[in-house]
């Protein structure tokens, strides 16, 4: 049928036992260009879905319990175990350089929401003048939402130092004033943990949500 | 569950979501997938937040415990 990648690893680490995957697909090990694969023979990924999401994500989950691996976005599926191979072997380079960067490190995750940002529509049933004055204000606070968002990534970043091996900042969408993700050794991250619910009381009135650990799907060049 | 639980979930599920579907290796750029109900999560979560202020802000997030992301 074929060959659904959920994540890849060291080569030698174990193989998952009973493990099922997306739609219920058993979960194989397959040690192939000198990495080792976790795969399930299957069709082409069905449109993605929160249970096929979650599915997915338990996969890369139990693959994270003794080594960190390259975990796989949803849907990469190989038609033959050559071409699965092939794909491998062109990026070796690329992958060999990510594992190393994400060794014994698991992810954390820190969304920033601003209570007090609106992003209003511009009003309605008004036309010229005003209404392209109210989307330059729009577009102006964005900009400002933004290099607030810059500067508390930064802020939280000096606050952890070196406890955080690598940090990366997105837009988080859906009303957040940032979002960041940040590599930790697995040896801190208690000390991380501890560390980091200290630091909004040094940010008045934003709210901070944090996850983690995750296996580091933020810190893989997205074409490895 | 209280509000503030339904939205901490609501955030680990977004969190999940945007790192399965919106990062990780691409080995293969040519594959195209859809998505059913995701979207959905979004707009769930746009409302849960707008209902942040209301539940006090010096009261920060605890972290989840493991397995609770």
């Amino acid at each position: 049928m074929g060959l659904y990648l959920y994540c890849v690893g060291p080569a030698g680490t174990p193989a998952p036992d009973g493990l099922e995957g997306v739609d219920g697909h058993a979960v194989d090990c397959l040690d192939l260009a000198g990495l080792r694969l976790w795969v399930s023979d299957m069709g082409p990924a069905e449109p993605a879905t929160v249970e096929r999401v979650r599915a997915h994500a338990g996969v890369v989950e139990a693959a994270s319990a003794r080594i960190t691996p390259l975990p796989m976005r949803y849907g990469q599926w190989f038609e033959t175990e050559s071409a699965l191979r092939a794909a491998l072997e062109d990026r070796r380079e690329e992958l060999a350089r990510s594992l190393a960067q994400v060794r014994d490190a698991l992810e954390f995750g820190v969304r920033v929401v601003d209570p007090e940002a609106r992003r209003d529509a511009p009003p309605d049933g008004t036309s010229g003048r005003a209404y392209l004055e109210a989307l330059a204000r729009r577009e102006r606070e964005a900009a400002k939402a933004r290099e607030r968002g810059q500067r508390v990534a930064e802020a939280l970043g000096a606050f952890l130092g070196g406890l955080v091996r690598a940090q990366r900042v997105r837009d988080g969408g859906a009303d957040t004033l940032v979002a960041i993700d940040h590599l930790v050794a697995r040896h801190d991250t208690g000390n991380y943990r501890r560390r980091i619910e200290e630091f909004p009381e040094r940010e008045a009135g934003l709210r901070f949500f944090f996850t983690g650990p995750w296996p580091p799907y933020g810190f893989v060049d997205e074409e490895a | 569950m209280n509000s503030r639980a339904a939205l901490d979930e609501r955030v680990s599920l977004v969190e999940l979501v945007d790192r399965v579907l919106d990062r990780g290796v691409v080995l293969r750029g040519d594959v195209t997938i859809s998505v059913a109900g995701v979207d959905l999560v979004y707009l769930q979560l746009h409302l849960l937040l707008s209902g942040v202020e209301a539940l006090g802000r010096k009261d920060p997030t605890p972290l989840p415990g493991p397995g609770d992301a």
